[in-house]
């Protein structure tokens, strides 16, 4: 929900909270010093559940229920098998581990929803076993169990200060790893996947792996939390972990800033202090989940977010005010000098990609292709080949299959008949992240960048991953290139991607279609929704990829751009191929033009043919 | 064996009951793409105030026209109160929303209505079992089967043969072109979130007589009928249904065989299951994101 304008500062409120949290704790009244101890350990669950659900945008609703795993595993271990401290955890964080390994199985499977309805229901089977009779032996049943306490390098967690620093020792190390996570190549893909699952994919990362790392990861440290928490009550009991907690959890993660781990933390040490300081008020628990709804109705960056953004605004109105003038010129002068010519004029290919012979091998064949859903066919045997280092246009007028062939392309959707060659090889029967592997590459209609990421970083994600997987001084210098091919300004480099205009997102799009130099790239409807002007930098991006030898499948229904661009052409209509061939000859033909012009526009001489 | 076929034949009334509530779900999901997480607390709730209709001497079948109109209106002012107001934050944020409203609900019911339960709540049809080709079979349970039935009856009516109802199915379809048309989308969700607490006021006067009227009454819907609403396919209407009776009559036999928490343990599987197996549900098509 944040962008990462606002991370920069991360470091710094965390140290001022913890210098809070600390100086708090100083006092004689042992009460405050359990309830910053137990806001600890609930900082601790949240900063891993912001992994999930900040980041990834996968809401988790069992982190309680796996605080519960580490409480429960860890003191069972102890009582019932002689276990001592250290050993036990290791046995109730491996526990968390497989049980997130289990639940994601299935969870991460239906994009969005899947995680939340799996980890909602976790937490209420597992609320039910603890006060069940099943597993007795292990839960003390609605009792619960006096927790042995345990020693950590010579420190006795009995002793209540020690356990405190303790549990701020661990939650130092947490939030320091799950950054670390958070902001290396994983964690871009997390975001990306909170923006749509098919980019990544289609990027060439496998999803699922990822998001299962961030499952366990998450789960982990949220059994460390529980832990923690009955280290310092000295019991357990079912009642601690009750359904509710994994949503209040969520709750003060949400008011706290999702997506910044400070943010969350905060919300969890609020909560545990107020929980301390308001016992007995009637009606407390109703607050906490009104206050989580008014801030996803009018705060969804959180609190966090409200201060972040109050800053940044100060900054950017700072620095447009320094800028403002120059970018003026800099965005009037470009498409002015050459305003005379007509568009289509401007756009016809220079001379030397002209000059290409036009008889290449083959790079990629599409034979035969079929697609049809229910009763429609949206794609009828639809053959033709695309020629290596050409531009090759694929038109047709609205529904005539164009973007059903794209997802059929990329594996969005499987064919019903037919296939797909890649240099010779089939790839129909390839998941979309090993065909992004294999050198297929696609931007989108609507340029789907990752709006918490810079431009730099939505290009650098496409970098690390896919047929690339560049890594280091690497990524950066292959970033670099392929945002200047593309024609990005520099200036727009390190901006958040949602503070630019349509045209540049496109370019940055085609940037990261391009960065990890595939043999292919499909360029979905590249000039919707873009002036004019802004469809010549996207021309000269497509000469710029052209002349790196790379192939290109543009998809479009603007006639004249396609006439001037393209080494050849194919027209589809009702999901049949009508022309295929040179544009200036295909486009003139008496079909084609019938068909774009639609029946009722054309003369009833040439209807009747 | 008739140990068995009791357990069958009383798990499909719940069945009925999951089902129901997870067709709640899915209408709403398929009109307004929201997964909601608060359908459940919101049924609580109208079993609640259902009991006040009935305490405060309404008889029973004016008390549950009341329930229906209240889960109406109370559809309307929700999805007013919590997903109108920016609502361009995206789907994610609403799904947390509801997620806050569940545990609004939740709270507001245990400290404003629940002290003294839990309570009891009259049955449309009083009387023992009543003996069907030598099964015997609970009234009550017939009483779910037939209000189901005109319930799924109306609906069909409503989706197929109404404006209001055509115009939510094509919502459902392509939003965009609904739009196109000049149709008041705010009116059509409106339509969606009220005939969704329809049908939780249903749920909630069919199971209140059977598990009491309580703050913890629905708390295993958010397995069972989560679990019907994923096996039906998560857009499917009949499929909710038919997980539900699924779900019910797996989960009920577990119960008289094993208890409850074996129950929940098969239904927690029966959920993974179908996710790793068949995640477009037993009978749904799969959705998928377009870009």
């Amino acid at each position: 929900m944040l962008s990462s304008r606002a991370h920069l500062g991360t470091w710094k409120v965390g140290v001022v909270l913890l210098a809070v949290v600390i100086i708090a704790a100083q006092g004689s009244s042992s009460a405050l010093l359990l309830a910053l101890t137990a806001g600890a350990a609930y900082a601790i669950a949240a900063v891993g559940m912001d992994l999930m659900t900040g980041y990834a945008g996968q809401p988790t609703l069992g982190q309680g229920a796996f605080m519960a795993v580490g409480a429960y595993a860890s003191t069972a271990m102890m009582i019932n098998y002689g276990w001592s401290f250290l050993p036990a955890v290791g046995f109730a964080l491996a526990l968390a581990a497989v049980i997130a390994v289990l639940l994601g199985l299935g969870a991460l499977r239906l994009a969005h929803i899947g995680t939340a309805i799996v980890t909602f229901s976790f937490a209420f089977v597992v609320f039910m076993l603890l006060n069940g009779d099943l597993l007795k032996t292990w839960t003390g049943q609605a009792t619960g169990l006096v927790v042995p306490a345990g020693t950590i390098l010579g420190l006795d967690l009995y002793d209540e200060r020690t356990c405190f620093y303790v549990a701020i020792a661990m939650l130092v190390v947490v939030t320091a790893l799950t950054y670390a996570y958070a902001h290396s190549r994983h964690g871009r893909v997390l975001m990306a996947v909170k923006r749509s699952e098919i980019l990544p994919a289609v990027l060439g990362v496998n999803v699922f792996t990822v998001k299962l790392v961030a499952m366990v990861w998450s789960s982990v440290v949220g059994a460390l939390g529980g832990v923690i928490l009955v280290q310092a009550s000295g019991f357990t009991t079912p009642e601690l972990f009750a359904t509710t907690l994994s949503i209040t959890l969520l709750a003060v993660s949400a008011i706290g800033g999702l997506g910044t781990l400070v943010g969350p933390a905060a919300g969890a040490f609020v909560y545990s202090w107020l929980g301390y300081a308001g016992a007995g008020v009637s009606g407390s628990g109703m607050w906490w989940p009104l206050a989580f709804l008014a801030v996803l109705i009018f705060s969804p960056a959180g609190m966090y977010g409200l201060v972040g953004s109050a800053a940044s605004t100060v900054v950017r109105t700072v620095r447009r005010r320094t800028s403002t003038a120059t970018e003026v010129t800099e965005a009037t002068a470009g498409p002015n000098d050459e305003q005379a010519d007509a568009p289509a004029q401007r756009w016809q290919q220079p001379s030397d990609v002209r000059a290409l012979p036009a008889e290449t091998e083959p790079v990629l064949e599409v034979r035969d292709l079929t697609l049809r859903y229910g009763g429609v066919t949206a794609l009828d045997k639809v053959t033709f080949t695309v020629a290596r280092g050409r531009i090759h246009a694929l038109v047709g007028p609205n529904g005539a299959g164009k973007t059903s062939l794209l997802d059929v392309l990329m594996g969005v959707t499987s064919a019903t008949g037919g296939d797909v060659l890649l240099d010779g090889v089939s790839v129909l029967g390839d998941p979309p992240h090993r065909r992004a592997r294999k050198g297929l590459s696609r931007s989108f209609q609507h340029a789907t960048l990752v709006p918490d990421l810079t431009v730099f970083q939505n290009v650098q994600l496409a970098a690390e991953n896919g047929a690339a997987r560049r890594r280091g001084a690497d990524v950066r210098a292959a970033t670099a290139a392929a945002l200047t091919m593309a024609g990005v300004p520099e200036r727009l480099w390190h901006r958040p991607s949602d503070e630019l205009n349509g045209g540049d997102q496109k370019l940055v799009d085609i940037a990261r279609a391009f960065v990890g130099r595939p043999k292919v790239i499909l360029l979905d409807e590249p000039t919707s929704g873009v002036t004019e002007a802004e469809i010549d930098g996207i021309a000269s991006a497509i000469y710029a990829a052209c002349r790196e030898g790379i192939t290109l499948l543009v998809i479009d229904h603007n006639i004249e751009f396609v006439r001037a661009i393209a080494h050849r052409v194919t027209v589809l209509d009702f999901g049949r191929v009508i022309g295929d061939g040179e544009p200036a000859r295909v486009l003139n033909s008496r079909e084609v033009v019938q068909a774009f012009l639609g029946g009722g526009n054309s003369d009833p001489a040439d209807s009747r043919n | 064996m008739s140990l068995f076929v009791s357990a069958v034949v009383s798990g499909i009334g719940i069945g009925f009951l999951y089902g129901i509530m997870g067709l709640s779900i899915a209408l709403l999901y398929k009109s307004t793409g929201i997964i909601s997480f608060a359908q459940p607390p919101l049924a609580m709730l109208l079993a609640f105030m259902g009991y006040r209709y009935i305490s405060a001497g309404m008889p029973l079948y004016a008390a549950i026209l009341a329930m229906v109109l209240t889960g109406a209106l109370l559809g309307v002012l929700v999805y007013w109160l919590a997903f109108v107001p920016q609502e361009q934050h995206g789907i994610f944020n609403l799904i947390l929303r509801s997620i806050a409203l569940a545990l609004i609900v939740e709270q507001a019911v245990v400290y404003l209505l629940s002290e003294g339960e839990p309570f009891l709540f009259p049955k449309m049809w009083e009387g023992g079992p009543i003996t069907l080709a030598g099964i015997n079979v609970p009234r009550q349970n017939l009483v779910i089967i037939v209000v189901t039935l005109v319930l799924l009856a109306a609906l069909l009516v409503f989706f197929r043969h109404t404006r209001l109802g055509l115009l939510l199915r094509a919502v459902a379809d392509s939003p965009g072109v609904v739009r196109l048309l000049g149709v008041n989308t705010r009116l059509l969700m409106t339509a969606a979130w009220a005939v969704s607490l329809i049908a939780c006021a249903v749920v909630a006067l069919l199971a209140a007589p059977i598990s009491l009227v309580s703050s913890a009454m629905f708390a295993p819907y958010v397995l069972y009928a989560f679990t019907a609403f994923i096996l039906g396919g998560i857009s499917s209407w009949g499929g909710a249904i038919a997980g539900g009776i699924i779900v019910g009559v797996s989960s009920n036999v577990a119960v008289v065989y094993s208890g409850t928490e074996i129950a929940a343990l098969i239904t927690f599987a029966i959920l993974g299951a179908i996710l790793i197996l068949k995640p477009a549900g037993l009978f749904g098509t799969s959705v998928r994101e377009r870009l």
